[in-house]
């Protein structure tokens, strides 16, 4: 049974070290066409929305003669960023229908179908994938179907061929470790325990001080103690969780576990320093909850019957606490509490709304555990994208209006100079000045004779000429703008009004689908505190159960000493 | 007491994920929230394919209204490694005239650095020569004020131009160096 349990804790591991391989593995490229680059600059701002309406319309303006392939690759990747994984599989497709792509292309599009049948869930889908993917790979493309493809046999059972692809895959420098900790899960999975140990040993001890690099060593020690600990071996185990950073994102779990490596060797006093540590920290992590009803537990093995009861007591007193504070945040859910908190975080950052939310929300309280349940987030990340959408299509709404106005008065700006300009059109002005220019030259060449006035005649002529040129431009732009300009205002008039009719149905449907999303968001957030009470509910009738038991035996037994 | 040991050691396994599952995802109500979160995240999924066309068609209509064609001018700013300047601002002189200044968050010099562009400035300009001027501010080494300035006469034809402001590091130098480049 404890196998079990070991096995999908590391599983639950191995996963998450897959998420990051993939959130890391893409990689800048040189711009050749400046749109390209200006797309980019919304993508490595997270920007996805603004990153794809970019790369859309540089498509469309023939901007990106040199990154072709790249940017429909590059446009299905950031859909799928962006949540879009109809759309982002209809653009791989279509690049694999295309025989005109490299295998290059086809590869990386086939990775991506990959990943969005595994996002779904969809196992032979994305196995199907994942197979086609072959020949020469840049060191990224190599690295990520590796990865993949192993966490898709494991989920299979299929361990031998996880391993075998793992340690077959050459990998650079960075990812190395990754491989190798996914690795060293799957021989364990696989039966080969000390295989699999030696190869997570060495990859706690990787070096390297990057958050990343730290939270990697942490996870690899964290699944050798848990695994020395299936087997029983209780100081291997305690000595590997030891090492887990004790300010680390993983050391409450490292610190539960190293109190029942010394619990199960029988060295309760030592069990009760890392549960002690524990048990003092929120209250709202179970590890901690359970910390609280393990140390009076060691208490009681060591026959400390006296402390046992009153840590008992204090732990049902702080447990019961929680259970309040969770009915205070369920209430606060229930009365649009969580919505407000969503709502005031700026919609257009895309990330960090945890760090703008209110710091005494109820909410909040609990808002480590919430995001940690992957629907919840998940309904998040689509009620953010929501709230910008509105924001955007309302920002739209505003802006049309102006170029509606602006337009209403270039065109009677328009209107109003037109009667003069039509008026110089029509009167035989140039005519009147052809005339005149034939009539001078007509005197030119009858009168020979004198210079001086030869001279100013044909002064006259040029003159003439030159107005004549002039007027003859001025006509010609004026016949041109006469025909381009009310078709191009009829033109701009039509699309604002179809735009104007899109932006209002677009409100209307965001409206209705944001409401139904926040039914939605509440009831997760208030199912998920409901699981935890019980959780809670169930820890205050364990230590209830104990208390009663030694009760029970200090009754039959009055030699033991309850009070210390 | 062993039994109690047993349900504590389940218990610290299952603390991580198994026994929140065994409390999520199994009953009938959960199924039904699951299937509104799918359907309601089909719907999300058009409307913002729906929304990026809308914005696609409006930003399409926005430069043919304002900035046309015959007289459009956009200015980029791109980053050619930049590791000796650290940009803050840039100001954006035309005919002696300034036209954008913009001050830089750290995540935007971020993209900067690894190779995105910024489009600064949108606008229009009659044929002929006129002068940019951009002037690039930041910290340099030992926290010391950078004020740098860059010059460059662009002869604007019929249809658009692009102008790309370029911070360059200059390996022998040292030192960051600004050029313009205009895109055919």
């Amino acid at each position: 049974m404890r196998q079990g349990y070991c096995k999908y804790m590391l599983l639950c591991l191995l996963l998450s070290c897959s998420q990051q391989i993939q959130s890391r593995e893409a990689s800048h490229a040189s711009v050749k066409d400046l749109q390209y680059g200006e797309m980019l600059f919304y993508y490595y701002q997270q920007d996805y929305f603004n990153s794809i309406v970019r790369l859309e319309i540089a498509r469309e303006q023939g901007r990106l003669p040199n990154h072709k392939d790249e940017a429909e690759l590059m446009l299905g990747g950031l859909v799928l960023s962006y949540g879009m994984r109809n759309t982002a599989r209809d653009i791989f497709q279509n690049l694999l229908d295309d025989d005109q792509h490299d295998l290059s292309v086809h590869n990386r599009a086939w990775l991506y179908l990959a990943k969005i049948s595994y996002q779904r869930g969809d196992l032979p889908g994305a196995s199907n994938a994942i197979v086609k993917i072959n020949g020469e790979m840049t060191p990224a493309t190599r690295t990520a179907t590796a990865n993949l493809h192993s966490l898709l046999l494991i989920e299979k059972g299929r361990n031998a061929a996880a391993i075998d692809i793992l340690k077959n895959t050459r990998s650079g420098k960075h990812w190395a470790p990754y491989l190798k900790y996914n690795l060293g899960i799957a021989q364990i999975r696989n039966g080969e325990l000390q295989a699999g140990l030696d190869t997570l040993e060495s990859v706690s001890k990787t070096g390297g001080d990057t958050p990343a690099q730290r939270l990697l060593r942490d996870k690899a020690n964290l699944a050798l103690g848990y695994s020395h600990l299936e087997q029983g071996e209780t100081t291997a185990s305690s000595q590997a969780l030891e090492q887990v950073l004790i300010a680390g994102p993983l050391s409450n779990k490292a610190l539960l576990g190293a109190g029942w490596a010394n619990a199960e060797a029988g060295a309760y006093a030592q069990a009760l320093i890392p549960w002690t540590e524990l048990a003092s920290r929120n209250v709202t992590d179970p590890a901690v909850q359970e910390a609280l009803i393990a140390v009076p537990y060691a208490m009681a093995k060591m026959e400390l019957y006296g402390q046992a009861i009153q840590h008992y007591q204090e732990s049902i007193t702080a447990l019961n606490d929680e259970k309040r504070q969770l009915d205070i945040s369920i209430n606060a859910i229930q009365n649009g509490e969580l919505l407000k908190q969503l709502q005031q975080s700026d919609p257009g950052t895309g990330f960090g709304w945890i760090q703008q939310l209110d710091l005494d929300s109820p909410v909040l309280h609990y808002q480590t555990e919430l995001m940690a349940s992957h629907g919840f987030q998940e309904a998040v990340k689509n009620y953010r994208d929501l709230l910008f959408l509105r924001n955007n299509l309302d920002n739209w709404a505003h802006s049309v209006t102006t170029y509606d106005a602006m337009l209403t008065a270039r065109q009677s700006r328009y209107q109003s100079q037109l009667p003069a300009a039509q008026q110089a059109l029509d009167s035989n002005a140039f005519a009147t000045l052809q005339q005149r220019k034939a009539a001078l030259a007509d005197t030119i060449a009858s009168i020979e004779s004198s210079e001086n006035s030869m001279w100013q005649k044909k002064q006259q002529l040029s003159e003439i000429e030159t107005l004549l040129q002039q007027t003859g431009k001025a006509i010609g732009k004026l016949q041109q703008a006469d025909t381009v300009t009310p078709a191009g205002f009829s033109a701009f008039n039509q699309e604002i009004s179809h735009r104007k009719t899109d932006i209002k149905q677009l409100q209307t449907r965001a409206s209705r689908i944001t409401q139904a999303q926040e039914i939605l968001l509440e009831q997760l957030a208030v199912d998920e505190l409901v699981a935890q009470q019980a959780r809670i509910e169930h820890y205050i009738i364990q230590a209830r159960l104990a208390l009663a038991q030694i009760y029970d035996s200090s009754l039959n037994n009055p030699a033991k000493r309850i009070i210390q | 007491m062993k039994y109690s040991l047993l349900l504590l050691f389940r218990k610290l396994f299952l603390s991580s994920s198994i026994y929140l599952l065994a409390y999520a995802g199994t009953t009938a109500a959960d199924d039904r929230t699951a299937a509104t979160a799918a359907s309601l995240d089909e719907e999300i999924q058009t409307l913002k394919n729906e929304v990026l066309a809308l914005n696609r068609s409006l930003f399409m209509l926005e430069e043919e209204l304002l900035f046309p064609a015959s007289t459009q001018v956009a200015v980029f700013v791109s980053m050619d490694v930049g590791n000796y300047f650290p940009l803050e601002s840039v100001q954006l002189k035309i005919d002696d005239k300034v036209v954008s200044n913009y001050l830089y968050t750290r995540r935007e010099v971020e993209a900067l650095h690894r190779g995105g562009v910024q489009r600064f400035y949108m606008g229009n300009l009659k044929s002929g020569e006129h002068e940019l001027i951009a002037i690039f501010t930041g910290t340099g080494p030992n926290g010391r004020d950078y004020r740098r300035g860059a010059d460059f006469i662009v002869n604007k034809r019929p249809g658009a131009r692009f102008v790309e402001l370029k911070i360059v590091d200059n390996e022998s130098s040292k030192q960051p160096d600004f050029s313009i480049k205009v895109w055919e």
